[in-house]
C-alpha cells in the first residue's frame, strides 16, 4: 500500500500550495467582494523582488522582507486602483476586467524586467529527501506543505479571533454599516490586499524553491487555487484549504493509477502519459462538485444583492 | 438640558445626483440636548441626518461639530471624534451574533474600555444580554433596533443621530426603546438628533423641534411652542388630531 500512501502524501504538498495561493484571494474577496485574478501575478512579482533581496540578505531576513514589500504592493494596488471602481460597479464585469488587467500588467512587468528564463531559487532546506516510514518526503516540499499550513491557520485565527478580523469581517458583510460603526472600511480593503497579496508572495517563494522562478511560476497553480477557493464558496478559508488538498491528492493520485484504472475497466483508451490527465481528471471532479453544490462545500448558499 | 453648541448646521443643500433634496437647511443641537426632525416621508429627514454623518457631502453650506468643520468627513472618522449614526432599515451584521455587533461598534475604542462598554449595553438593554450569541438577523425587529442604538452606544458619543426608531415597531416596544434614549441620553449626557415623523413621539422627549418640507425647514421651536402650534398638528398630527 506504501505507493498509495506516497502518491497521497505527494499530492497533500501540492495541494497545500493551491490552498495557500487560494487563501490568499479568499481573503481580498472576505473584505472587499473583488475576486483578485491577478494574486499571481502580483505573487510572482514578488516573488522576483524576493530573488533581488535574497541575492543580499540572510534568507529569512529577505523572506521577511519580501512579505512586507507584498503588502505594500498589494495595499497601494488597492489604493491607486481598486479603491476607483464605483461602489455601483462592484459585482459587475468592471472589477473582473480590472483585476484581469492588472494580471497582464504583472505578467508583463516581471518578463520586461526580469526576461522569461527561470532562476534558480535559495532552497533553506536542501538535501536528500526524508524516509518516513516508507514514504519519501521531499524537503523543499515538506517545507512549503508546513509553511502553508501554519500561514493557512493564522490567517484564519486573525479572522476568528482578532477585532481587526471582525473589523475585516464586518467591512466584506455591509460596508455602510461597518463605516457607522466607526470601522475605518477604507483602510480595511487595503489592509485586505496587503494580506492576500502576502499570501500570493509566500506561495511563490514556497513554489520557487520547489520548482525555480520564472513569469510563469503559478499560473498552473493559481487554475487550482480559485477552485480550491471555489470549493469553500469563496469566502471559507477550511474550504479552501480542504479544498486545495483535495485537488492535489486527486492529481497525484490520477497520475499515477489513470493507466490501471482505464485497463480495469476496460475503456477504450490507451494512456500514454498518465501525467497529462492529472489536471482534467482534478477539475472535472470539481465541475461535478459545483453542480451537485453550487455554493461550494463548505460556503452557505448567498442571497445575490441586486 | 442646554449646554455649549455641539452641532451647527447651516444652510446645507444636499443632492442626490441631480436630484436636489436638501435646500438651505440650518438647525442646531446644544451638548447633551434633544433635538427632533420632523415632517413627513421624503421631507428629508434621514437625508439631514446622512449629511450630518458624512453618508452625504453638501454641495453648499456648513457643518460644524464641536466647533470644526466636519462637511465631507468619512462616518468612521467622525465617529472616532463623537458622532454617530444609528441609520434607517436597521443596518446590522445579520450573520453575527449580537456580541459580535456590539464590538463591531466597539473597534474605535481602546481593547481596554470594551468589556465595561459591553456591560453598559446589556444594561439598558437587557435583552440583548439574553441574546448575546443568537445571530442578529434572527432578532425581532424590536431588539434589532435595540441593537442598533446599542452599537452606537459603544462608540461612546456625543451625538447620536437616530433614524425612526419606531419604525414598523408595536406601540409598546417603541415606548421601551423611547423610554431608554431618554434614559441614556440624561445618565450620559448624550445629545440626540432625532428624525421621528411622528410628532407626539418625538416631542414627548425633544426640547426643540425643526419641521421639514420639501427638503426645507418650515418651522421651529421649542417642543412647546410646536405642540402649540395648530399649523404643525393640522399637517403632521394629522388624523390622529382630529380623532381625539
Amino acid at each position: 500500500m506504501t505507493p498509495v500512501i506516497q502518491q497521497i502524501v505527494t499530492g497533500l504538498m501540492t495541494g497545500s500550495l493551491y490552498a495557500l495561493v487560494g487563501v490568499g484571494v479568499v481573503v481580498i474577496v472576505r473584505a472587499t467582494e473583488i475576486i483578485n485574478f491577478a494574486q499571481a501575478a502580483m505573487g510572482t512579482f514578488a516573488t522576483f523582488l524576493a530573488l533581488v533581496l535574497m541575492a543580499h540578505l540572510p534568507y529569512p531576513v529577505a523572506f521577511m522582507a519580501a512579505v512586507a514589500v507584498a503588502v505594500v504592493l498589494g495595499g497601494a494596488v488597492e489604493q491607486l486602483v481598486i479603491r476607483f471602481l464605483p461602489e455601483s460597479a462592484l459585482g459587475g464585469l468592471s472589477p473582473l476586467i480590472v483585476t484581469l488587467s492588472l494580471l497582464l500588467i504583472f505578467y508583463g512587468l516581471t518578463v520586461s524586467l526580469w526576461g522569461g528564463e527561470p532562476f534558480p531559487f535559495p532552497q533553506p532546506f536542501s538535501g536528500p529527501p526524508l524516509n518516513l516510514a516508507g514514504v519519501r518526503i521531499g524537503r523543499a516540499a515538506l517545507y512549503m506543505f508546513c509553511v502553508s499550513l501554519v500561514l493557512i491557520v493564522v490567517v484564519h485565527a486573525l479572522f476568528a479571533y482578532t477585532r481587526l478580523g471582525l473589523a475585516l469581517r464586518a467591512t466584506a458583510a455591509n460596508r455602510v454599516a461597518a463605516e457607522l460603526a466607526g470601522v475605518p472600511t477604507r483602510g480595511m480593503m487595503t489592509l485586505a490586499w496587503g494580506l492576500g497579496t502576502a499570501c500570493g508572495a509566500i506561495a511563490g517563494m514556497l513554489l520557487a524553491q520547489l520548482a525555480s522562478l520564472s513569469p510563469t511560476l503559478m499560473d498552473v497553480a493559481m487554475v487550482f487555487a480559485f477552485a480550491a477557493a471555489v470549493v469553500g464558496g469563496l469566502d471559507s478559508l477550511w474550504g479552501t484549504l480542504v479544498g486545495g488538498l483535495l485537488l492535489g491528492v486527486i492529481q497525484s493520485l490520477t497520475g499515477a493509477y489513470i493507466g490501471v484504472v482505464v485497463q480495469a475497466l476496460g475503456l477504450p483508451l490507451t494512456i500514454h502519459q498518465p501525467q497529462q490527465y492529472r489536471d482534467l481528471v482534478a477539475l472535472l471532479v470539481l465541475v461535478v462538485l459545483l453542480t451537485l453544490r453550487p455554493q461550494g462545500l463548505f460556503g452557505r448558499a448567498r442571497v445575490v444583492k441586486v | 438640558m442646554t449646554g455649549e453648541r455641539l452641532l451647527r448646521v447651516e444652510r446645507i443643500d444636499v443632492a442626490y445626483g441631480r436630484l436636489p433634496a436638501l435646500r438651505g437647511v440650518s438647525f442646531e443641537v446644544a451638548a447633551g440636548e434633544t433635538v427632533a426632525l420632523l415632517g413627513s416621508n421624503g421631507a428629508g429627514k434621514s437625508t439631514v441626518l446622512k449629511a450630518v454623518s458624512g453618508l452625504l457631502t453638501p454641495t453648499a453650506g456648513s457643518i460644524q461639530f464641536a466647533g470644526e468643520e466636519i462637511a465631507g468627513s468619512r462616518p468612521s472618522a467622525l465617529v472616532r471624534r463623537g458622532l454617530v449614526h444609528a441609520a434607517e432599515r436597521r443596518p446590522l451584521f445579520g450573520d453575527f451574533n449580537v456580541e459580535e455587533n456590539l464590538r463591531v461598534g466597539a473597534y474605535s475604542l481602546e481593547a481596554g474600555r470594551v468589556p465595561q462598554a459591553l456591560d453598559e449595553a446589556y444594561a439598558y438593554f437587557p435583552i440583548l444580554g439574553q441574546r448575546r450569541q443568537q445571530r442578529a438577523a434572527t432578532l425581532s425587529g424590536g431588539e434589532q433596533q435595540m441593537l442598533v442604538i446599542a452599537r452606537a452606544l459603544m462608540t461612546k458619543p456625543r451625538l447620536l443621530l437616530l433614524d425612526e426608531p419606531a419604525l414598523g415597531l408595536a406601540p409598546l416596544v417603541v415606548q421601551l426603546i423611547y423610554q431608554q434614549v431618554g434614559r441614556i441620553s440624561r445618565e450620559q449626557g448624550l445629545a440626540v438628533l432625532l428624525a421621528e415623523p411622528n410628532v407626539d413621539l418625538a416631542l414627548a422627549v425633544a426640547a426643540h423641534g425643526y419641521v421639514l418640507e420639501t427638503g426645507s425647514v418650515v418651522t421651529s421651536g421649542t417642543a412647546e411652542a410646536l405642540r402649540a402650534n395648530d399649523e404643525v398638528r393640522q399637517s403632521y398630527l394629522g388624523e390622529r388630531a382630529g380623532a381625539r
